[in-house]
């Protein structure tokens, strides 16, 4: 078969054409559709007949000079291209960045590497995953400078992803992205398994790419879920798995189901040490007291760095528990230790407030809470934390060397229209209680106390951190139940002892703090002079200069 | 590199006495001038801190329009008055021709980019030299970045200049294309804006990561200095003076 020269010599054109109209369709596409297809097919067949009706019109074409030289021009100017292109690749995942900035602006804090290397000795792997639409490709772009210092810090522990979420809708909703307050600056850390995929229930929001923000959220999920909880057995103290109203059952399963906390009973009498695994020793409720032996090992796990949480009645009276409660007496080993040791002292008393919104005032709603502990942060008369017979606390108020080793900070107090009542034995035999100036203690009292030990970020393990409450009864089933302040309290009081500190501390040049410019008016306007008029003036009065001297030259 | 350091001599005294490099100092200056002054207007009513790399800024846009002048007559002009066939006659090879006459351009801008440090020596003196007790301090981080960013952005921007000066012998067209094309490449760092039934989003990244804005305004601008920016504005020179290389090459056989 022959075809005419004419039509041969336009398929090979059309072929060409619809060569190139597939590679257009193709990048516009981003995948071979339809379309791609059909015009890389019409780009073969045009040039196949061309090749096939005049082969010798194609090795002309070839091996001319031309051609020849052209295509050699072409592919070496591909492989530089190419050789240019793996370079630059290479080079940007070495991630080699020199921040000039004052105070290192853009490069990580000592504080952050040294969250950083909590990560990696910790052995779990954190995804940063960063949602960015594609509007924000910039802004993503500026994320990245500290992100992926993050990422190159943290080897294989730490891992940094980019998600569009309009490309991954249902993802962005798994990690609560909602794309409206959140539309950009939307990152959130997660836990990966050893299956490679994210824990979902450890997502934590970090919201900015904000160093402070990120490593904060580092620490955090380092301290939660990851704690375990040891309650003291053998003094008839609460139970843990006791469904009944004066059981702590609920309270243990928020900190097993939420806050993913392990729990455990131990009787310190059969035992030789509190295990090297707790996270904390909680006390609550018991109703006889701990002995020596007992404390020692108290003592010998708080000077590991144990933590301690204690919930405690006051003497005699509470006739829930039995009313036969002797504990943090005076001459008990354990009272003893908490003042010598932490400065703490549970007066043998009980608060009476009589600016109690309840019906007795022997269940007192604190009327303040601190804001030094982020604890009592999320508490207020809307919120509030509701108790039952509570025996005031006391605090040091000139510690000496081993109690200054310690910080105490308040949590709530009772009104100033209360006062600690200190005649329980005869309370409890029925009679009215009044304020006796002698005996008793004015309001408004202590209800909750914290101790810790100075933040240290290089060994945050051996942070010892205290709880004691002057009540037991606000996390029983009944109350957690009934009160939303109390089970959120109680999950604060967890949180707070499983964790390091909520705040890292920076170094002050990150933020430099620079004070805005100033000139006065007369200064802009020489300004303005100088630069607007003057300057470029100057300029073409030099280029006029040469032109002329030039033009007088050729004249 | 005899021949690179002749060429270049001739190339940078051409610019000292053409009235167009002077006419493109001239409209820079001006340009920039009145982009400083409202900022630092704007920076004083509304109590802002003092930023040191504000002309560059304005300056890397306005380097899309006038690195095509400084460039287009430097190899279109040789080729249309025959001269580059007489350069093509002597002792010297195609990528000296190349690398000398990008030297002097590169250097000639170098001249205009530093008549901008002005604008930061300015926000340096009202800072440091304020008689207030407690004044503002200007970061010169940034602005020691940002002047090698643009210093790169503008060698990539006369490379890509140049190439088109020698594609063709007439320097209204070079000038033309090289604009269009570093157009293109600066708005490719928007490419994410345009809506996905027009532009994949792999695509917007692919051009957004050619872009030229892309590698400055969110790392030198800032005082952050990435390696990959760096190698990204070489690597445009290399390629764009290789191609350029060959195509005075292709004249000898074509």
């Amino acid at each position: 078969m022959v075809l005419p020269d004419k039509l041969i010599k336009w398929s090979s054109v059309a072929g060409t054409l619809a060569l190139l109209g597939a590679l257009l369709f193709f990048l516009y596409d981003g995948a071979v559709t339809g379309r791609v297809f059909a015009l890389l097919a019409a780009g073969l067949i045009g040039l196949g007949l061309w090749i096939l009706f005049a082969p010798e019109e194609v090795r002309a074409l070839l091996s001319g000079r031309r051609i020849a030289a052209g295509t050699t021009s072409l592919i070496l100017l591909v492989l530089f291209t190419i050789l240019v292109i793996v370079i630059y690749m290479q080079i940007d995942r070495q991630n080699i960045t020199v921040d000039f900035t004052e105070g290192a602006r853009f490069s990580l804090n000592e504080t952050s590497l040294q969250a950083i290397e909590r990560v990696k000795r910790s052995g779990a792997t954190v995804r940063l995953v960063a949602f960015y639409p594609r509007e924000y490709l910039r802004e993503r772009e500026s994320a990245d400078i500290i992100l992926r210092q993050y990422d190159a810090e943290g080897g294989e522990s730490i891992e940094l992803q980019y998600i569009d979420p309009a490309e991954d809708p249902i993802l962005a909703r798994t990690y609560g992205y909602d794309g409206l307050e959140n539309k950009i600056d939307a990152i959130f850390a997660t836990f990966v398994t050893s299956e490679g995929v994210p824990d979902i229930v450890s997502v934590q929001y970090i919201g900015a790419a904000d160093e402070r923000a990120i490593s904060t959220v580092l620490l955090k999920m380092l301290s939660t879920g990851t704690g375990k909880f040891y309650f003291t057995q053998g003094h008839n103290e609460l139970s843990i798995t006791s469904q009944a109203d004066t059981g702590i059952l609920r309270a243990a399963r928020v900190l097993d189901s939420v806050l993913r906390i392990q729990l455990a009973e131990i009787n310190l009498l059969t035992s030789e040490r509190v295990p090297d695994d707790a996270t904390a020793l909680v006390i609550v409720g018991p109703s006889s007291m701990f002995d020596e032996k007992e404390v020692q090992l108290i003592q010998d796990y708080v000077e590991r760095g144990g933590r301690l949480v204690i919930l405690a009645n006051p003497p005699y009276i509470d006739p829930v528990f039995g009313g036969a409660n002797d504990t943090f007496l005076s001459d008990d080993p354990l009272t003893k230790y908490l003042w010598d040791e932490f400065g703490v002292w549970l007066r043998e008393d009980l608060i009476a407030d009589f600016g109690s919104s309840l019906d007795s005032e022997f269940n007192p709603i604190p009327s303040f809470y601190s804001s030094a502990n982020t604890m009592m942060s999320d508490f207020s008369n809307n919120l509030p934390i509701v108790l039952s017979l509570v025996r005031s606390i006391e605090v040091v108020e000139q510690p000496d060397e081993r109690q200054s080793r310690y910080l105490r900070e308040p949590l709530m107090l009772s009104s100033d229209q209360s006062y600690g009542e200190t005649r329980l034995q005869a309370f409890q035999g029925g009679e009215l209680s009044s304020y006796e100036e002698d005996e008793d203690t004015p309001g408004p009292l202590l209800m909750g106390v914290a101790v810790r030990t100075p933040m240290q970020i290089e060994s945050p393990d051996e942070n010892t951190r205290v709880v004691i409450v002057g009540d037991v009864d606000w996390v029983t089933n009944q109350f957690v139940t009934n009160f939303q302040g109390n089970a959120l309290f109680w999950s604060n009081i967890a949180e707070w002892i499983t964790s390091t500190e909520e705040t890292p501390v920076f170094d002050a040049q990150t933020d430099p703090g620079l004070l805005p410019l100033s000139a006065t008016q007369q200064q802009r306007q020489r300004i303005s002079l100088f630069t607007t008029v003057v300057m470029p003036l100057v300029v073409l009065a030099v280029g006029s200069l040469v032109w002329f001297t030039r033009r007088r030259r050729w004249a | 590199m005899r021949s690179v350091w002749v060429i270049f001599k001739r190339e940078l005294a051409q610019y000292f006495v053409s009235p167009i490099a002077y006419l493109v100092a001239f409209a820079i200056l001006l340009l920039i001038s009145l982009s400083f002054n409202s900022d630092l207007e704007q920076r004083v009513l509304n109590a802002q801190r003092p930023n040191g790399t504000i002309a560059l800024t304005a300056f890397a846009f306005f380097m899309i329009f006038f690195a095509p002048l400084l460039t287009m007559r430097l190899l279109a002009e040789e080729a249309r008055e025959g001269t580059l066939e007489l350069m093509f006659t002597l002792p010297v090879r195609d990528s000296e021709i190349v690398l000398g006459k990008f030297l002097g351009a590169w250097a000639y801008y170098t001249v205009i980019l530093a008549l901008t440090l002005v604008y930061p020596v300015i926000i340096m003196m009202l800072t440091t030299f304020s008689d207030a007790l407690l004044h503002s301090e200007m970061d010169i981080g940034p602005v020691i970045a940002g002047y090698l960013g643009i210093w790169l952005f503008g060698g990539a921007t006369l490379a890509v200049g140049l190439f088109f000066s020698a594609l063709t012998e007439n320097q209204i067209i070079a000038g033309f294309l090289s604009m269009a094309t570093l157009f293109i490449l600066w708005l490719g760092d928007l490419a994410g804006l345009l809506p996905s039934s027009i532009i994949s989003t792999e695509l917007a990244r692919a051009l957004r990561v050619i872009s030229l804005q892309a590698h400055y305004s969110t790392s030198f601008v800032i005082g952050v200095i990435r390696m990959e920016d760096v190698v990204f504005y070489m690597g445009i020179m290399a390629v764009m003076l290789y191609a350029t290389m060959l195509t005075l090459e292709s004249r000898r056989w074509r």
